[in-house]
């Protein structure tokens, strides 16, 4: 026993030294990790897209249409930067890319919506744009029904009806909506909760790779595995345990910015959250040696882990579910630790539910730990052998 | 013999050196495995991965649970209607609250419609009926969706409803029920406000950029690995000229991206069927300076970021910040200024607004004029500063070969040392 932790206690040792050595480990440990953090939440800071650039064409020119417009204008999400003569100007600004939606007002609109003859507000929403296009849509919406409930009140009133009766008329039914977990919809929650965890999954991944991949270039290998008496078990330990603890510690520096300082939803408390950060990484470092197993050249491996690593952003399932995805897609994301992060994530900080329901996934999590066996024997062979191939 | 002397002669040498170096730098990225992954694989590669992983677009038939407390004709035709949407279907329906929030925890419905005990109660006695409407926002298209569908099928039940009791009633009255003011919204340039219509233009221009950085990144390592004094010049007289092994080296890069934008700009949305409005030649002539600002960039980054292995490390994650400063998700109007600038230094970023307006909106060349000046401003930033490093790291190869002719024994030890 005191063998065993004595030959880890020297691998670990040396990895220290290294990283005090080259620069390159703490950059791709602690600063890029933190850049990342700081990039996407203070792109997202306001979490709602505030004064999106709209227009409105408006053929009406009336006293109601001008009380629209300013209706629109009011609303914080969008901001009437440029009232137009035509669709075309319209269609034209849009394509100069100078406003995400526009809303056209038909001639004799005031006159018609008075008379009962129905008249048509058109909303155009550039969907290229998806995030901007929706919000603005949402505006543009909304003051749609703020015009109808106007025009009717005015009517009804002057009927003598009382406010709760306008109310059943404009709307015998309503739906009351609520977003569990993130009633504001609020964008950031929808994207760093999965980004950043991403982002460190992804250098997690390169920096495993990395760190047995250099010791075969740099044709130290060998003694490195003589210094461990040949165990891959006490090498690969003492090699990533350095790691673990860094990526551990800076997973938890997230836990702490996302639900400690911005206060982004996390029902069941910090602690469910704070065991994955340990499981998640280590996953990510199994799948890590897995990776320079298969391919054990540093460049090869490190194309192996980049081509792997980034496709998980678009399966872990925040964009487009994965619900959604052909099954291929769908089976492929179980192989990412950060998707059954994502899924601990949902169930225990966005809703709330119970423990029970996150098992499976903290239990997959530790699954990823048998990965690095099927390949002990190619990597150990490659390790001795430490030749490069460029 | 070519008189290197006269003007004429120089450009004429110039020019040929340059072809030389070309064809040098096809043989060297044809026998490096690990460029030819970033160079082809990946922008023939993943264009068709990321289209078919977005090409299902949207959610259809998200599976929802109802919770009919009123169990009555008017909340069962709710329901009916609801499961009628091409948004929504129910697979269950629960006793109450609690039972359908267990279904939403067992991952098997996504969104709970709860009609109240008093629904149908409510409507004929002339009181606002109530649905609530839970939904899972683990993904943002769950709540879209749903919310859409939920919306309009409020709108489409209170019709119905208005419908029914004005039957008689005059046009004024009916109008004034359904409500006076009508509204189309229409979904411009992505008449499924679908995902891949949305994000694949945006991932197939960074794909290129990061397919030139990584690949220039990477051969440039190799041949400071290969060069006998680990320095990115060769020896060889033909490569003493910054013009030259700068103008050979784009070539040779140019030629290869110009191919892969082919493909991954107009075959890879003509497999999936994506929405393509763009001219072909307007586009080629944005791409242009695009890929020559991405090809100087990677080669002025060459020199600050050294080794093969390091542009993996470096750009890969980049890639992911690229794709949200170009402001095709979190729109471009909310971005803080401070990231606007930095954003606006890297080709990506107009790049992908402009190929968007292009390629999406259908926008002519002079309606992204902006993004394409910008485009040819960072391609001659980058030429110039791309010279200057080549220029430095060459005088240092320079150096050396004068330090070798001064100390002819050395030579000697070098390449015993190096065999």
């Amino acid at each position: 026993m005191i063998n065993i932790t004595k030959g880890i206690g020297t691998i670990f040792k040396r990895e220290c030294i290294r990283y005090t050595q080259k620069p390159i480990y703490l950059i791709c440990i602690i600063i890029i990790p933190i850049l990342c953090y700081g990039f996407f939440l203070s792109l997202m800071w306001g979490g709602v897209p505030e004064r999106l650039p709209i227009a409105v064409v408006d053929h009406d020119q009336s006293k109601v249409s001008r009380n629209l417009i300013r209706t629109l204008d009011a609303m914080s999400s969008v901001d009437v930067v440029k009232k137009l003569e035509s669709y075309s100007d319209a269609r034209a600004a849009m394509q100069r890319n100078e406003i995400y939606a526009f809303m056209e007002i038909p001639e004799g609109f005031s006159a018609k919506a008075a008379s009962g003859k129905q008249p048509t507000l058109t909303f155009f929403s550039n969907d290229a744009y998806f995030v901007a296009g929706l919000f603005s849509y949402k505006a543009l919406k909304m003051s749609g029904a703020l015009a109808n409930g106007a025009v009717v009140k005015a009517t009804m009133e002057a009927k003598g009806m009382s406010p709760q009766e306008i109310n059943v008329s404009l709307q015998p039914t309503v739906l009351n909506t609520f977003p569990l977990g993130n009633p504001w919809i609020n964008y950031s929650i929808f994207i760093n909760n999965a980004i950043l965890p991403g982002i460190l999954e992804l250098m997690i991944l390169l920096m495993t790779v990395f760190a047995i991949g250099v010791e075969i270039k740099e044709g130290t290998s060998r003694r490195l595995l003589v210094e461990s008496n040949r165990s891959m078990l006490r090498l690969l330990i003492g090699k990533l345990m350095p790691q673990t603890v860094l990526f551990t510690l800076m997973g938890w520096l997230l836990l702490i910015i996302l639900y400690g300082y911005l206060q982004f939803p996390d029902k069941n408390g910090i602690l469910p959250m704070a065991i994955a950060i340990p499981f998640f990484v280590i996953s990510c470092q199994s799948l890590g040696v897995f990776m320079i197993g298969c391919l054990p050249t540093l460049r090869l491996g490190l194309s192996f882990a980049s081509l792997f690593g980034v496709i998980a952003f678009s399966v872990v399932g925040f964009s487009l579910p994965v619900y959604a995805m052909y099954k291929p897609f769908q089976i492929l994301a179980w192989l990412y630790p950060l998707r059954h992060y994502f899924l601990i994530y949902n169930d225990q900080a966005l809703n709330g539910f119970d423990i029970w329901y996150s098992l499976p996934h903290y239990l997959a999590l530790v699954l990823f730990l048998f990965l690095p066996l099927i390949v002990l024997v190619r990597l150990k062979k490659a390790l001795y052998q430490q030749k490069y191939k460029p | 013999m070519i008189n290197s002397n006269t003007v004429f002669g120089t450009i004429r040498q110039g020019v040929l050196d340059s072809a030389y170096i070309w064809k040098n730098e096809f043989k060297t990225i044809f026998k490096d495995g690990g460029v030819m992954i970033f160079l082809f694989l990946l922008p023939f590669g993943y264009p068709l991965i990321y289209g078919l992983i977005y090409n299902p677009e949207t959610p259809h038939d998200l599976p929802i649970v109802i919770v009919d407390e009123s169990r009555s004709v008017q909340s069962r035709k709710f329901a009916r209607m609801l499961d009628a949407t091409s948004e929504a279907k129910i697979v269950a329906y629960a006793a109450n609250l609690d039972e359908a929030k267990k279904l939403l925890a067992e991952q098997k419905a996504y969104g709970i419609f709860c009609l109240d005990r008093d629904f149908e109660r409510n409507i004929y006695r002339g009181e606002q009926a109530n649905v609530s409407f839970y939904c899972m926002v683990n993904s943002l298209l769950y709540y879209r969706n749903l919310l859409t569908a939920g919306t309009n099928v409020t709108a489409a039940f209170n019709n119905v409803l208005a419908e029914e009791k004005l039957a008689g009633a005059t046009l004024k009255q009916q109008s004034m029920a359904i409500g006076p003011v009508q509204s189309v919204s229409i979904s411009m340039f992505n008449p499924l406000s679908g995902f891949a219509t949305f994000i694949m233009p945006a991932i197939e221009m960074l794909v290129l950029q990061q397919s030139l950085l990584l690949a220039i990144g990477m051969l440039a390592g190799t041949q400071r690995e290969r060069n006998r004094f680990h320095e990115l010049i060769p020896f060889n007289h033909k490569y003493f000229g910054t013009f030259r092994v700068i103008l050979g080296k784009a070539m040779c890069f140019l030629s290869i991206s110009l191919l892969a934008s082919l493909w991954t700009l107009y075959i890879v949305p003509v497999i999936f069927k994506f929405p393509r409005l763009g001219n072909f030649w307007e586009i080629q002539m944005f791409i242009l300076p695009f890929l020559l600002a991405s090809i100087f960039l990677g080669m002025t980054l060459s020199c600050i970021i050294r080794g093969r292995e390091m542009p993996m490390l470096f750009y890969v994650f980049l890639s992911i910040l690229l794709l949200f400063i170009s402001g095709i998700t979190w729109p471009w109007a909310s971005i803080p200024t401070f990231w606007k600038i930095i954003g606006a230094i890297i080709p990506s970023t107009y790049g992908i607004q402009g190929f968007v307006q292009l390629n999406s909106t259908g926008a002519s060349l002079t309606d992204v004029s902006f993004y394409y000046i910008v485009e040819w401003v960072l391609c001659f930033v980058y030429f110039i500063s791309a010279c200057l490093v080549y220029r430095y790291q060459l005088s240092k190869s320079i150096k050396m070969i004068d330090n070798i002719k001064e100390n002819h024994d050395n030579i000697n030890t070098y390449s015993l040392a190096r065999d």
